[in-house]
């Protein structure tokens, strides 16, 4: 098996290099036919326009296509005709009418597990289809004002893969989290105070940072991990109820964030393969001190830079309990700890190159056994390359390090490093007017992928207007964390069938 | 304004010439970048793009454009289909040819404005066979001119045939293009023909601006053309409509900003 993920992944990376390599060739030809090497460039160009003082010949090579009344009409006319047929045929596509303001989407996920081994009788077989997901998501915008908007987004899914698996191996509350799901998403009204002040309340999603993939100070909404790379990017954050205030001068802004929902991500349940214990963990708390963040933001000519402040809660618990004395202590409950967080991020960019940037430093981290507080300094560098046509290559590197580190840290449940690196590298391709895409994200963690990495490998077909299929496989590779063992055998293949109206 | 606007979105203004007949090539491309184009405008825009089995894509967007000084600022807000709906797309093009454009995306499935990298023009634009170099200006002084022909006519209308290449291969490799030849019609300065060899590639594109129409002495093509061909089979073609075009409107400069970017229309 491992051999047909590499066999895979290298396939994936030939694809790339082979597009390259055919460019390449490409452009040979273009050389040899119009006589664009600089070494002859002036030459064949004086050859061409030469031409043109003896009629005809090169002239037409030039001009031809359009309406040529000479010798070469014949031809030409062909090519004509092309032009008036496809004036004549074209007419704009009906779309689906829906009541002003309304808009949405529904489809399928479905997702396949061909890695996984024979389960004990008595444990759930993770093999075969894991998920055949339905949804509909409904969206609706009314302008109560012209500078007044409301805005609501609802989600409702339901998993058919729960139909033909044995249920009697999943608790309850793994069927209520998975088979089934409601989930009120983004919902706010915002409104503008003058000219330059916008007041925004309602569960909204948030976005701090410049980095892509590997954000250190994108810390306002918790994200969805419970298929950790397999989550549709329009799901992965998750909304909470806040308030925004947004001012506005020359190149700054000014944003007011108070949090009042405590949210944390979803994390896989008890019963699924990404759980990450053997037993199932204590419940977690839900603080209930509302949230605060601060941010300034400059966009200026080459590059943009922000500053950020926030209190909130971390969003990965640790286990917390009671002194036992022949136990130490007894974990009875998953807490959140309040953090500080202080942080900058920047992006600049340079001919087809952007330059992102982010520090954060940490400050409230607790770890289970222990009762002192840590703090951390993140950062993350990475960069996105454009000048490949239709395609887009970024990398980004986040570097996490722990002060007044202690070694036994190491140690379980905390399996913490003092220094952790992790490494993204994701590259697009379009092709056929980008109507197929060609995709690949991977991930690293630790120094090489020391401690596990994965591979996501597809392609996005747009098969009409609105309607959009795509496909490929998800890579665990395993690594020296317990985690990254449990999951490696998580390997799937998928698919998406999505319509948007 | 020093810039030749390529004129897929932008103006066609009459600027005739008492001796127009005498004119070189770089005098007429000289006119044809001299044109007044208004001090802003708004359009809707209906792209049609459609493969070679005649299958069909729209896309409607809503352009604003205004001129800042010597540079100009634009914003696209995509309306059409329902999958980029509220994207939108804001560029700061600066005269200063030292300076490369700022251009900005805001992706709602993101929730995010990321910063765009704006050298390489190179690529299309949403899938049409337009590159982000025909949205956006050229440096005139990028490239060698040659009149081809003195007289032809184009819908009636006489026009010179004008040769145009890259000075360099990083124009080429910048703005797609290895070379051009294009049709100006002699009574307006407008371009009303163009023929783009692909860099890189075998392939031709074919531009052809349909319908002109005057709007407060601004002309504008109701529809532009475009053909990538390979040989004589098209691989791909793009209808442009520009439709409800308004100039030298009432635009605040807070509709060119990241704010404005992220409220969508």
């Amino acid at each position: 098996m491992r051999t047909f993920q590499k066999g895979v992944f290298w396939l994936g990376l030939f694809l790339w290099a082979g597009t390259a390599v055919a460019q390449g060739e490409s452009l040979d030809e273009l050389l040899e036919g119009f006589g664009d090497s600089p070494s002859s460039q002036q030459e064949s160009v004086d050859d061409l326009l030469d031409g043109f003082e003896e009629p005809e010949a090169s002239t037409n090579d030039l001009l031809g296509g359009f309406e040529e009344p000479d010798e070469n009409s014949d031809a030409l006319d062909d090519l004509l005709d092309g032009f008036e047929e496809s004036s004549s045929s074209v007419t704009a596509a009906e779309s689906l009418s829906l009541p002003i303001g309304l808009s949405g989407s529904t489809g399928i996920n479905i997702a396949y597990a061909y890695a996984q081994p024979e389960p004990n009788p008595d444990k759930p077989d993770y093999r075969g289809f894991r998920k055949l997901r339905l949804y509909l998501q409904l969206e609706y915008q009314y302008n109560l004002t012209p500078s007044t908007l409301f805005f609501v987004d609802g989600k409702v899914s339901r998993d058919l893969a729960y139909q033909f698996l044995d249920r009697e191996k999943y608790s309850e509350e793994y069927l209520q989290a998975y088979e089934q799901e409601i989930e009120l998403r983004e919902t706010f009204l915002s409104t503008s105070l003058g000219s330059d002040t916008d007041l925004k309340f309602g569960r909204q999603i948030k976005v701090w940072g410049k980095a892509d993939l590997l954000s250190v100070v994108d810390v306002l909404n918790p994200t969805d991990n419970r298929e950790p790379g397999l989550i549709d990017i329009d799901d992965s954050r998750l909304p909470v109820t806040m308030t925004q205030l947004d001012y506005y001068t020359g190149d700054w802004n000014l944003n007011l964030v108070i949090i009042h929902e405590i949210r944390f991500g979803k994390s896989p349940e008890f019963g699924s393969e990404f759980y990450f214990l053997d037993a199932e963990g204590p419940a977690e708390e839900i603080p209930t001190e509302t949230e605060y963040g601060i941010a300034l933001n400059g966009h200026f000519t080459g590059w943009d830079l922000s500053f950020y402040a926030a209190s909130v809660y971390n969003d990965q618990g640790r286990a917390d309990g009671s002194f036992q004395p022949m136990l130490g202590l007894f974990p009875d409950r998953i807490v959140h700890d309040r953090l500080q967080v202080v942080g900058t991020a920047f992006s600049t960019v340079e001919g087809s190159w952007i330059v992102r940037g982010e520090i954060a430093d940490v400050q409230g981290l607790r770890f289970t056994h222990f009762s002192k507080n840590f703090s951390r300094q993140d950062h993350v560098l990475g960069a996105e390359y454009s000048g490949i046509p239709d395609g887009a290559l970024s990398f980004e590197v986040a570097w996490e390090w722990i002060r007044e580190f202690e070694p036994t840290l190491e140690d379980a449940p905390n399996e913490q490093e003092q220094s952790t690196v992790t490494t993204a590298i994701r590259f697009q391709q379009d092709f056929l007017n980008q109507t197929l895409s060609f995709n690949v994200i991977a991930f690293q963690f630790g120094e090489f992928g020391s401690s596990g990495s994965s591979q996501r490998i597809g392609l996005d077909y747009d098969w009409a207007d609105g309607l959009n299929v795509g496909g490929g496989i998800l890579l665990y590779h395993e690594g020296d964390t317990s985690y990254s063992e449990r999951i490696t055998n998580n390997d799937r293949l998928f698919a998406d069938l999505k319509y948007s109206f | 304004m020093n810039k030749w606007k390529i004129l897929i979105l932008g103006a066609f203004l009459v600027g005739v010439s008492p001796s127009a007949w005498a004119l070189t090539a770089d005098e007429i491309m000289q006119r044809v970048n001299d044109r007044e184009d208004g001090d802003n405008i708004v359009m809707e825009m209906q792209m049609v793009l459609i493969n070679k089995n005649n299958e069909q894509r729209v896309r409607r967007m809503q352009q604003y454009r205004q001129d800042k000084g010597e540079d100009s600022q634009s914003v696209i807000f995509f309306e059409k289909p329902a999958d980029v709906r509220n994207t939108g797309f804001l560029t700061y093009d600066y005269d200063d040819e030292s300076k490369d454009d700022d251009q900005w995306m805001y992706l709602p499935a993101l929730r995010k404005t990321k910063r765009i990298a704006a050298s390489d023009k190179s690529g299309s634009f949403m899938g049409s066979d337009f590159n982000y170099s025909d949205l956006t200006s050229y440096n005139l002084s990028d490239y060698n001119y040659k009149l081809l022909k003195e007289n032809d006519k184009v819908d009636g209308s006489d026009a010179w045939v004008i040769y145009s290449e890259p000075k360099n291969d990083e124009v080429k490799k910048e703005t797609g293009y290895a070379k051009s030849v294009i049709w100006v019609r002699k009574d307006n300065y407008v371009v009303v023909r163009a023929k783009n060899w692909v860099h890189k590639s075998p392939d031709i594109k074919f531009f052809e601006f349909k319908d002109l129409q005057q709007i407060e002495g601004v002309w504008f093509p109701s529809e532009i053309k475009a053909q990538r061909r390979f040989g004589k089979e098209v691989v791909h073609q793009t209808i442009l409509r520009q439709q409800n075009i308004r100039l030298n409107q009432k635009l605040e400069d807070s509709l060119f900003s990241q704010r404005r970017l992220e409220q969508g229309l």
